[in-house]
């Protein structure tokens, strides 16, 4: 009995697949005639197979296609031929591609994540550069002139970890330890000396010239606006101090911002005990004009001991010591004269130049008035990084800012609520005006200070933690020989812009950490999506209730991760679940049919239970047989 | 359209197969001695031409597409008439309607366009959805309905519409429904420059004029022989399986109905006679197939935005089928 088309069909179809296992030709998308061809090309074939399997198609043709029964069992015998004569390659091929498959899955799912990967770095990366150039635009434009760019780069590497990282801001931290303080009370005597008052032309700063003359008579201070005379123009100082000596001291300031000194009780110890290692000598020359009361004799170290003195003519004098560590002269007659004072004196060398100590810092209560602290407070907050973690740090960081003052006239824009915090913001004065600012925001920041001035200098005195006082100058670019000066230009601008580059390394390790979670997050969704199915699978609780919310949501995370699971096996279309070579079983591929309704419906079919319940097993038994073939 | 070969043969002249092949062999080298270079849509056209089928033909202007269905109109010798579509024209343009005669004092009926064997119709896509049913409506009954009065167009009976893909402002788009009334869209591309040199050619010296070939009567007799060529159950099977094909693919979200099947079995029919052979084998389906369903498939917006196109999702399908 002649085979009909189906059986023909049968055949030809079985011993092409031999040829599509060896991947001579595709599994399918060819006719007969198309695989006649591909397969004469084979130069694998003999030249008689290939001659077989033209023969065959032809006949194939006229038999299955045109109608001619009477060939069908010479197509069938021919099939039979073509079959035996395919060489045995028991599908290698499409093994290798499937165990690939398997063994670089990971990666795949991977490459699908990348973009979102590529995109979140970028988005760090940009953020990161942003706030780095933002700071670095903002300490640029803080007065260094030309020079910012290249100390900044320096001291960087110079700030190291002993920096102060603390996020929260500034003001917080400094009020936190403004509350911490109490207040104390002290008498004080105001004085005239009143703030340096704004100033909108260029103040003169008077310098001495090569031969320690300064003036030849009047001068007019351009703060005060008063006539002063200076009887004593030159440095009395032998050595010259170079008008660093120490004459008027003030330790508090009052709610006008008005500089005074306690009051003074006499009978006070003159000498004080060696203090440095180095211990120096000056002479010095001084013209008084008594008047019967207390006359500040200059002195060139705040510890002082007065070896030796003469007066001429000689008159009965009472030395005391002021309690800012000043000389204080008492004549004993009240007699109006001039005289001449020569004096011997030993103090500290290392007053200027001794280091600040490395000790952490601890603010000490001073006594100020509410306002003056609350505009010191907005102050500290603009200097930030303030206080630092050691003393040494701290008192190097506000030094800098104040000593790298610029001399310009101040515009009506930085003007501010009062004088001490427009010459604080706009970072301009001279010596006056920053050591005048400088001890108000030390004061306020818990740092024992004391403003020092002489007829034609003033600089600041600060506390140190072992209780000894060490000389702040304001003037910079010098090196005055005898005298060195404490920073330079280029390190305190150094100093000061530490500060914004732990910012920008917090941001770094920040977004690193938030980067690195989501990496982690969107890398195991499709273990999550496994985690959920096996869970599932494993507890073999039964289908949820579908009349609570919470069912449906278990419902669509099942079908979501079970999309997600067939598509990092089989591709985005499930194509390669056609190409396997051990195909799914006709309920498994039936069941994936029916969930690819539900995932293209979207989720608009799980509206009633019996689909629920139907796609829930569906997801099951496509994940139970998921499972049996991974570990098969 | 098989009633006209079993009720009169001799008067049709039914042609035997080789005969058949031997005209239509004729009538292609003419019309490719007057148009280079669109080898591709002159074999499909010529398909249709046997199956008596109407096309959808897509391109951009310039390319010759009218000149290609006149030329084809003018080699068989029917009357050909080109209806160009503008947004206000109206169906009795098309299809005629009842004039008053004053002298007569009575309405005669004035035919339109339609009633000729060869129609253009030029950018159906810009005429308003009225008369494009209309259009419609004579292709698939190949009758006139006029105020009551029902006549039959003359046989055999093309229609050939163009329209610009590029357009989408100011058209109407055919609906899905109306698109199925077509047998296949043959979309014609740029020439190869080889091509566009004989154009040039062809142009410099006299462009040679289509001579009549063949006359209507045997291109009925041609057809009526189409009806002979024997397709087995096995093609019919490969037809079944692509159509399903169309229908389950996930890229796909409406496939095409059993239209599809109707007119690839007449167009593979049509081929298989081209080629001289009286049954059908499924290369004449697998080269049929694209033509044939591209413009019946709607794509899940998923496949649209994942920038698959329709024509990557028919050879997906034929990758996958199996063409036994």
């Amino acid at each position: 009995m002649q085979p009909d088309d189906a059986t023909l069909r049968d055949r030809y179809g079985r011993a092409i697949e031999r040829a599509a296992a060896a991947g001579m030709v595709p599994p399918s998308g060819l006719t007969p005639r198309e695989q006649s061809s591909a397969l004469s090309e084979h130069t694998a074939l003999s030249a008689d197979t290939r001659g077989l399997v033209r023969r065959l198609v032809d006949l194939f043709e006229q038999v299955v296609y045109g109608g001619r029964r009477d060939q069908s069992d010479q197509v069938a015998a021919l099939c039979d031929q073509l079959a035996d004569a395919l060489p045995t390659v028991p599908g290698s091929a499409q093994t290798t591609e499937r165990s690939r498959t398997r063994r670089f899955g990971w990666i795949d799912a991977i490459a699908k994540r990348v973009p979102w990967i590529v995109v979140i770095a970028l988005a760090a990366l940009t953020v990161i550069l942003a706030s780095l150039a933002f700071t670095q635009f903002t300490g640029a434009v803080s007065g260094f002139g030309g020079r910012g760019a290249s100390s900044n780069g320096r001291s960087a590497s110079n700030s190291g970890a002993s920096l102060n990282a603390s996020i929260r801001s500034e003001r917080d931290r400094v009020a936190s330890y403004l509350r911490a303080w109490r207040t104390s009370s002290s008498e004080v005597t105001w004085s005239e000396r009143s703030v340096p008052s704004v100033v909108t032309d260029p103040p003169l700063e008077t310098r001495p010239d090569e031969h320690g003359t300064a003036f030849d008579g009047s001068d007019f201070d351009l703060g005060t606006g008063e006539d002063c005379v200076f009887v004593d123009a030159v440095d009395p100082f032998d050595p010259p101090l170079h008008f660093t000596h120490r004459r008027s001291v003030y330790t508090a300031v009052d709610s006008s911002f008005r500089l005074g000194r306690a009051l003074h009780t006499p009978g006070d110890v003159v000498q004080s005990p060696p203090i440095g290692p180095l211990q120096r000598e000056w002479t010095g020359t001084v013209t008084i004009d008594l008047a019967g009361g207390p006359i500040r004799i200059p002195t060139p170290t705040p510890d002082f001991q007065l070896l030796n003195w003469s007066t001429s003519p000689r008159v009965p004098v009472r030395f005391e010591r002021g309690p800012g560590d000043e000389l204080l002269l008492y004549p004993q007659s009240r007699a109006r004269q001039r005289i001449e004072m020569h004096y011997r004196i030993q103090g500290d060398g290392t007053h200027s130049t001794r280091a600040f100590m490395d000790e952490a810092f601890s603010p000490r209560p001073q006594s100020l008035p509410e306002n003056v602290r609350r505009e010191a407070e907005i102050a500290i907050g603009t200097i930030g990084g303030l206080p630092a973690a050691t003393w040494a740090k701290t008192v190097e960081r506000l030094h800098a800012y104040f000593a790298t003052f610029s001399v310009a006239p101040i515009m009506a824009r930085e003007k501010r609520s009062s004088d001490y915090l427009t010459i604080t913001l706009a970072r301009k004065g001279v010596c006056r005006h920053r050591a005048h600012a400088f001890f108000i925001t030390a004061m306020a920041l818990g740092i024992e200070t004391r403003y020092v001035e002489n007829r034609i200098h003033a600089f600041c005195e600060v506390r140190q933690p072992d209780g000894t006082w060490r000389r702040l100058e304001f003037r910079l670019g010098e090196n005055e020989p005898g005298l060195p000066i404490d920073l330079n230009r280029e390190s305190a601008a150094g100093l000061l812009s530490m500060q914004p580059i732990s910012a920008a390394w917090a941001w770094i390790g920040v977004l690193t950490v938030l980067g690195v979670l989501l990496w982690f997050g969107v890398m195991s969704v499709r273990d999550r999506a496994a985690w959920r199915l096996h869970a599932a699978v494993r507890d073999d609780v039964g289908e949820p209730k579908w009349n609570d919310q919470s069912g449906r949501r278990v419902m669509h995370q099942l079908l979501e991760a079970t999309r997600l699971l067939l598509e990092s096996r089989f591709g985005p279309n499930l194509e390669r679940l056609r190409d396997e070579a051990e195909p799914a079983p006709a309920s498994i591929r039936a069941r994936i049919a029916e969930l690819q309704r539900a995932w293209n419906a979207e989720h608009s079919l799980l509206d009633d239970d019996e689909t629920l319940s139907r796609t829930y097993w569906n997801c099951i038994h496509v994940f139970r047989w998921l499972r049996r073939r991974n570990s098969a | 359209m098989n009633d006209r070969c079993d009720e009169s043969p001799n008067e049709a002249g039914a042609l035997s197969l080789a005969d058949a092949a031997a005209v239509i062999a004729a009538v292609r080298a003419e019309i490719t001695r007057c148009i280079v270079g669109m080898e591709t849509a002159i074999d499909l056209l010529l398909c249709a031409l046997l199956a008596e089928r109407h096309v959808l033909v897509e391109g951009v202007p310039g390319l010759g597409k009218t000149m290609l269905v006149s030329t084809l109109a003018r080699t068989i010798g029917g009357a050909f008439r080109r209806i160009q579509f503008t947004a206000d024209l109206l169906p009795a343009d098309i299809l005629g309607g009842h004039v008053y005669n004053q002298r007569r004092g009575e309405f005669t009926l004035r035919r339109g366009p339609i009633f000729a064997q060869f129609i253009l119709a030029d950018e159906i896509n810009r005429a308003a959805a009225k008369t494009q049913s209309a259009l419609l409506e004579v292709m698939q009954e190949r009758q006139v309905t006029i105020e009551g009065e029902t006549i039959p167009v003359d046989r055999p009976f093309f229609v050939f519409a163009t329209q610009n893909p590029l357009e989408h402002e100011g058209v109407y788009p055919l609906p899905q429904a109306q698109l199925d009334r077509f047998a296949m869209r043959i979309i014609v591309d740029y020439p190869k420059a080889e091509a566009e040199f004989l154009i040039l050619a062809l142009h410099r010296t006299a462009l040679p004029q289509p001579r009549q070939i063949v006359d209507t009567n045997r291109l009925i007799g041609a057809q009526c022989a189409v009806e002979r060529v024997s397709a087995s159950d096995a093609i019919l099977n490969i037809i079944v399986s692509l159509a399903t094909a169309t229908r389950t693919r996930s890229e796909i979200s409406l496939g095409a109905g059993p239209r599809l099947g109707i007119d690839l079995l007449g167009l593979a029919r049509a081929r298989a006679l081209l080629d001289g052979r009286d049954h059908v084998i499924p290369d004449d389906l697998k080269a049929m197939f694209p033509a044939v369903a591209n413009h019946r498939l709607v794509l899940s917006p998923q496949a649209e935005i994942g920038g698959v196109s329709t024509l990557d999702v028919i050879h997906e399908i034929i990758r996958s089928t199996t063409f036994v």
